[in-house]
C-alpha cells in the first residue's frame, strides 16, 4: 500500500512516516502542502491512502480533500485528516468535505493505526 | 472726523478684508486637517489600546510554548535516560553471553585435548564416559538455559529501546505545535506593526482614516524560516485530555455521516438540516467536555470516532 503524507512540517511528516514504517508500510510519497500533493497526483503519482494535515500554506488539507473528492480519478482515495484543529466547526467542515476519519495532534501511533484500520476495514 | 480719517478707516477695513480673504483658506485647511486627523488619532488610540490588549495574549502564548518545550524536553530526557539504562543492561548481558560463549568453546577444547592425550597414552576411554556425559549435560544446560535467558533479556531490552526511540519521535510532535504557536505570536506582532505603520502613513499623508484591517482568513500563514500555516490554539491541543474521544464520538454517528456525505448537490434546506443535525450531534458530543472546558468548543477523538464509525 502506497501512502501520500501531506504536512508542511517536515518533522510531522517524519513522525507519520516513522509510524507507518512501524505498521509495516514503507511506500510513502510526501507533499509539503495541498498544492504540492495535488500536483503529484495530477502528475500520475499512484497512491492508495492520503494522510493530510489541515493548516498548510498555498492549499490547505481541507481544500486538498475537496479537490480529491471532486476529481473522478482520485475521489475513491481514503483520506485521514491529522491536525491540531479540534473545534466543532472544524469537524463539521471535515465531514462535509468527506474526510474518512480524523485524528487530532498530538497523537499516538496506536490512535493513528486505529483510524487507518477503521478506514481500511470499511 | 475729516475725510482723511474716514479714508484711513476704510483702508483699515479693506486691509482687514484682504487679510481675512487670505487667512480663511488657511483656517479652512486647518479645520479640514483637524477633522481628518481627529479620527486618525482616535484610531491610533484604539489601535494602541487593542494592541496593548493583545500583548498579554502573546506573552501567554510564549509562556505556553516555553512550558510545552520544557515538558517535552523533560519527557525526552527521561526517555533517553531509560534508553541509556537499557543499553547498559544490554551491554552487561552481552558480556555475560560472551563469557558463556567462551566457556562453550574452551571446555570442549579441553575435553578434546584430554581425550587425545588419553588415546596417546593408551588409556581406556570408557573409564571417562561418565565424565564425558556429565560434561555434555552441563554444556547443554548452559546453552539451553543461560543462552535462552540472556537472549530473551536482550530481545526484551532492545524492544524497550525501540519503543522508547519511537516515543521520542512522537514527543517531537511538540515541535510542530510550538512552531504553530510561535507563528501565531509572530503574526500578531506583524499585525500590530503593520497597523501602526498604516496609521502613521495615513497621518503623514492625511489621506483619511485607514481602512486596512487584519486579514480574516480561515488559514493564517506567518513567515518565519518558511511559510507556516498555524492554528492559534495549537498548543491547547497538547493539554486537552479526551479531545480525540469527543471527535471520535461525533464521527461514529452513521446518521450524521449520511447527512453530511449526501452525494447529490444539497439544497439550501438540506444544508441547513445537515448543519442543524451536525451541530446537534456536536453539542451532544461536546456536552461532557463542555462542563470541564466550557470556554473551549473542542472535540475529542471519541466524538470524531462516533461520527466516522
Amino acid at each position: 500500500m502506497r501512502f501520500l503524507v501531506v504536512d508542511d512540517s517536515p518533522t510531522m511528516r517524519r513522525i507519520v512516516i516513522n509510524a507507518l514504517k512501524a505498521f509495516g508500510y514503507t511506500e510513502v510519497v510526501e507533499g509539503g502542502d495541498g498544492q504540492e500533493a495535488l500536483d503529484k497526483l495530477n502528475a500520475g503519482e499512484v497512491v492508495d491512502f492520503v494522510i493530510t494535515d489541515w493548516n498548510m500554506p498555498n492549499m490547505t488539507g481541507l481544500d486538498l480533500t475537496k479537490a480529491i473528492r471532486s476529481d473522478d480519478r482520485f475521489k475513491h482515495l481514503p483520506i485521514l485528516m491529522v491536525t491540531t484543529r479540534g473545534l466543532k466547526s472544524d469537524i463539521i467542515e471535515a465531514l462535509k468535505a468527506k474526510v474518512n476519519n480524523y485524528v487530532v495532534k498530538p497523537f499516538t501511533p496506536a490512535v493513528l493505526k486505529e483510524k487507518m484500520d477503521a478506514i481500511l476495514n470499511k | 472726523m475729516d475725510i482723511a480719517d474716514i479714508q484711513s478707516k476704510v483702508n483699515e477695513v479693506k486691509a482687514l478684508f484682504v487679510l481675512a480673504q487670505r487667512v480663511i483658506p488657511f483656517v479652512e485647511d486647518l479645520f479640514v486637517f483637524i477633522s481628518e486627523t481627529s479620527p486618525l488619532l482616535e484610531e491610533l488610540n484604539t489601535a494602541i489600546k487593542d494592541n496593548l490588549k493583545k500583548m498579554p495574549n502573546a506573552t501567554k502564548q510564549l509562556t505556553k510554548v516555553t512550558q510545552a518545550t520544557e515538558t517535552a524536553s523533560t519527557e525526552i530526557m527521561d526517555t533517553v535516560d531509560r534508553v541509556n539504562d537499557d543499553l547498559y543492561k544490554v551491554i552487561k548481558e552481552l558480556e555475560d553471553f560472551k563469557q558463556i560463549q567462551d566457556q562453550v568453546l574452551v571446555n570442549p577444547l579441553k575435553l578434546l585435548e584430554t581425550i587425545a592425550l588419553s588415546i596417546t597414552e593408551g588409556k581406556d576411554l570408557s573409564l571417562m564416559l561418565d565424565d564425558i556425559n556429565l560434561f555434555i549435560e552441563r554444556t547443554k544446560n548452559v546453552t539451553n538455559n543461560e543462552h535462552t535467558t540472556i537472549i530473551s533479556n536482550i530481545v526484551g531490552k532492545v524492544n524497550e529501546i525501540s519503543n522508547d526511540a519511537n516515543s521520542i519521535i512522537n514527543s517531537l510532535q511538540m515541535q510542530d505545535i510550538t512552531t504553530q504557536q510561535l507563528a501565531a505570536v509572530n503574526n500578531l506582532l506583524e499585525n500590530v506593526t503593520s497597523r501602526l505603520n498604516g496609521i502613521m502613513d495615513h497621518l503623514n499623508s492625511s489621506n483619511g482614516p485607514s481602512t486596512n484591517t487584519t486579514k480574516d482568513d480561515s488559514i493564517k500563514v506567518s513567515k518565519l524560516h518558511r511559510d507556516i500555516a498555524f492554528d492559534p490554539d495549537a498548543i491547547d491541543s497538547m493539554t486537552l485530555e479526551g479531545r480525540q474521544d469527543d471527535i471520535d464520538a461525533m464521527f461514529a454517528n452513521p446518521d450524521a455521516i449520511n447527512m453530511a456525505l449526501t452525494p447529490d448537490e444539497p439544497t439550501a434546506e438540506d444544508e441547513e438540516d445537515t448543519d442543524a443535525l451536525l451541530n446537534s450531534f456536536a453539542s451532544q458530543a461536546a456536552a461532557p467536555a463542555a462542563e470541564e472546558e466550557a470556554e473551549v468548543d473542542e472535540f475529542s477523538q471519541d466524538d470524531i470516532d462516533a461520527l466516522f464509525g
